[in-house]
């Protein structure tokens, strides 16, 4: 007689076993005092287990009132990307397009294949005269198994649609010494031509955008921030003092800029300096060095944010960075305060962007006031939550920091992080 | 179902089952409301199960970040050091030693038994459980027989381990 598997008789004291199979089981454990026993032990165990549970009980749990989190809820879709619906004509087009596409390429493809065979079948065959002979040549490159005789002939037509990039290669694979400075010359400059068009485009694009929108806006200097709202990201005017400004004449400004950075810059870090989430550019040099602290300056009185590393952040504070330990910084800038909402203009306003474990961004912004600041101007974090849902405790500290801190997470998130600020 | 009719019946079952999971309030309420947020996005049919299966996930990537960790230590440092802490009397301090214990005994359960264990009993049922870890109703039993046996053990091992370190002392 086989005896009750461990699981089922928990099953069985959890109330999951079907009418059936219960029936079963209370049948054996009728006639068998070992299973019985074996029941009263599992018993035990499982009183037991949730008895220890009941020791992780979490106490008061705060619980924000639902329309927070359909805020929060409301804040991420706005934020989110929006989505791109494509109309079903242009669905049928791209598909059209896309099969267009796969027939040439592999008509292409055959082509070659048929030039192949007839070539090798033709290897007896005369050499070819002189020009045929330079347009084969970087195919026998390629294949490196057949002779130019007849190539030329029976694949011209897929030859003729590649001569371009295998003469390129094989003029480089004669001239090893002429790569390098043609390769620089030619490559990496139809990469910037494309970029400075890029980024062109885009100021160009904001200003038209400034022109529709703000056809009377005063300039960026001109504004206040309000002192009694948060915002978490900057106020980018790049567009407004540029508002109507022709085209051309964007284009013309930009690209220097754009260019004599490059020229300072490996594109890597170029990239690295580069804020794709904020409306607007950032072609400004860090303060890595004399030139580029002058570079940084010079975007700040234009009211432009400045990505910089943590211990740069701390020279434009003039005081010790102030820091949220444990956290992951995700970037660090510093814009003038007037161009930081909740931020005191005159002031540079350090930001630093972390991210928690649930990938929410919180952010620190700060300034030092320093002597400035007077006795009894030091208060309390005093929260704020804004109808998206984001909240931000402000206050100044007796260190002499005018201190942000914002997120959207709990606000006993927030003011535990607020307290144990570095 | 409506979303905020679970949250008033629910909200607080999620908090306790992530607190289980991770050992930090502040956290598990974070995550909750995260769960929630997630919810309101996707609106699952079935949102109950929808909504622990989703806190599950949100709490091993919890364990699984370093830098959480590290938070985690200087925040409970930082605690220690703004609030020296003043003699306690002894229940509450046995108290605490054996939320610790089985704090360190559930962690060291399986992954799944953990998750069975917890989803029991915040009172899912076993196609619940089933449904939320991906496994066959059949085996539930037996996962939930193995999770309190461990956890039963485990308790007793270190409170054998404290008492040694206690004489030792």
């Amino acid at each position: 007689m086989s005896h009750i598997e461990e699981g089922k008789l928990h099953a069985y004291l959890d109330g999951e076993l079907d009418a059936r199979r219960r029936a079963a089981l209370e049948e054996h454990l009728a006639i068998c005092a070992d299973c019985q026993e074996r029941l009263e032990a599992a018993r035990a165990l499982s009183r037991r287990a949730s008895e220890l549970l009941a020791e992780l009980e979490p106490g008061a749990v705060h619980v924000p009132p639902w329309r927070e989190i359909e805020g929060r809820a409301a804040a991420r879709e706005r934020a989110a990307p929006p989505r791109m619906w494509v109309r079903p004509s242009l669905a049928w087009a791209a598909a059209l397009a896309v099969a267009f596409g796969v027939g040439w390429f592999s008509h292409g493809y055959w082509g070659d294949v048929v030039g192949v065979r007839f070539a090798a079948r033709q290897a007896e065959a005369p050499a070819p005269v002189a020009a045929d002979r330079d347009a084969a040549a970087p195919m026998a490159e390629i294949t490196g198994e057949f002779e130019a005789a007849g190539q030329a002939e029976a694949g011209r037509g897929a030859l003729a649609d590649r001569s371009g990039e295998p003469q390129v290669l094989g003029e480089l694979r004669r001239r090893p010494e002429a790569r390098t400075a043609e390769a620089e010359e030619a490559q990496p400059a139809g990469r910037r031509e494309g970029a400075v068009a890029t980024e062109a485009d885009k100021l160009a694009g904001l200003a038209a955008a400034a022109a529709r929108e703000k056809p009377g806006a005063p300039p960026a200097e001109a504004e206040a921030a309000p002192e009694e709202a948060f915002v978490a990201d900057r106020v980018e005017r790049a567009g407004d003092e540029r508002a109507g400004e022709p085209l051309a004449q964007a284009r013309e400004r930009v690209d220097p800029a754009r260019q004599q950075l490059e020229q300072q810059q490996p594109a890597g870090a170029l990239a690295r300096r580069t804020r794709p989430d904020v409306v607007g550019f950032r072609d400004v040099q860090p303060p890595e060095a004399a030139a580029g602290l002058a570079a940084a300056a010079d975007a700040m009185k234009r009211g432009f944010a400045v990505p910089v590393e943590p211990e740069e952040a701390a020279v434009w504070l003039g005081a010790d960075l102030r820091t949220l330990a444990g956290l992951e910084l995700v970037e660090a800038d510093v814009a003038p305060g007037s161009t930081v909402e909740g931020a005191l203009p005159g002031l540079p306003a350090v930001r630093l962007t972390y991210q928690d474990a649930a990938g929410q961004r919180i952010v620190l912004i700060q300034q030092w006031l320093g002597a400035r600041q007077a006795d009894d101007a030091v208060s309390e974090p005093a929260l704020k939550i804004d109808p998206d849902g984001r909240r931000a405790y402000r206050w100044h500290d007796e260190r002499g920091y005018r201190l942000i801190l914002q997120g959207t997470v709990s606000a006993d998130s927030l003011r535990a992080l607020a307290a144990h600020l570095n | 179902m409506d979303l905020s009719q679970v949250y008033r019946e629910h909200y607080r079952s999620l908090v306790r089952f992530l607190y289980r999971r991770i050992g930090d309030l502040a956290r598990a309420e974070d995550l909750a409301q995260e769960a929630f947020v997630r919810a309101l996005e996707h609106r699952p049919s079935r949102p109950r199960a929808w909504l622990f299966t989703v806190a599950a996930n949100l709490a091993r990537d919890e364990g699984r970040r370093a830098a959480v960790r590290r938070r985690h230590l200087t925040l409970i440092k930082a605690e220690a050091e703004a609030k020296p802490p003043e003699p306690p009397p002894d229940v509450a301090l046995e108290r605490r030693e054996a939320v610790r214990r089985v704090q360190a005994a559930l962690a060291r359960l399986a992954e799944r038994d953990r998750e069975a264990l917890l989803l029991w009993e915040e009172g899912f049922a076993y196609d619940e459980i089933a449904e939320a870890l991906g496994l066959s109703r059949g085996s539930i039993g037996t996962t939930l027989a193995r999770a309190r046996t461990r956890l039963a053990a485990a308790f007793e091992a270190m409170k054998s381990e404290g008492s040694e370190e206690d004489v030792a002392h």
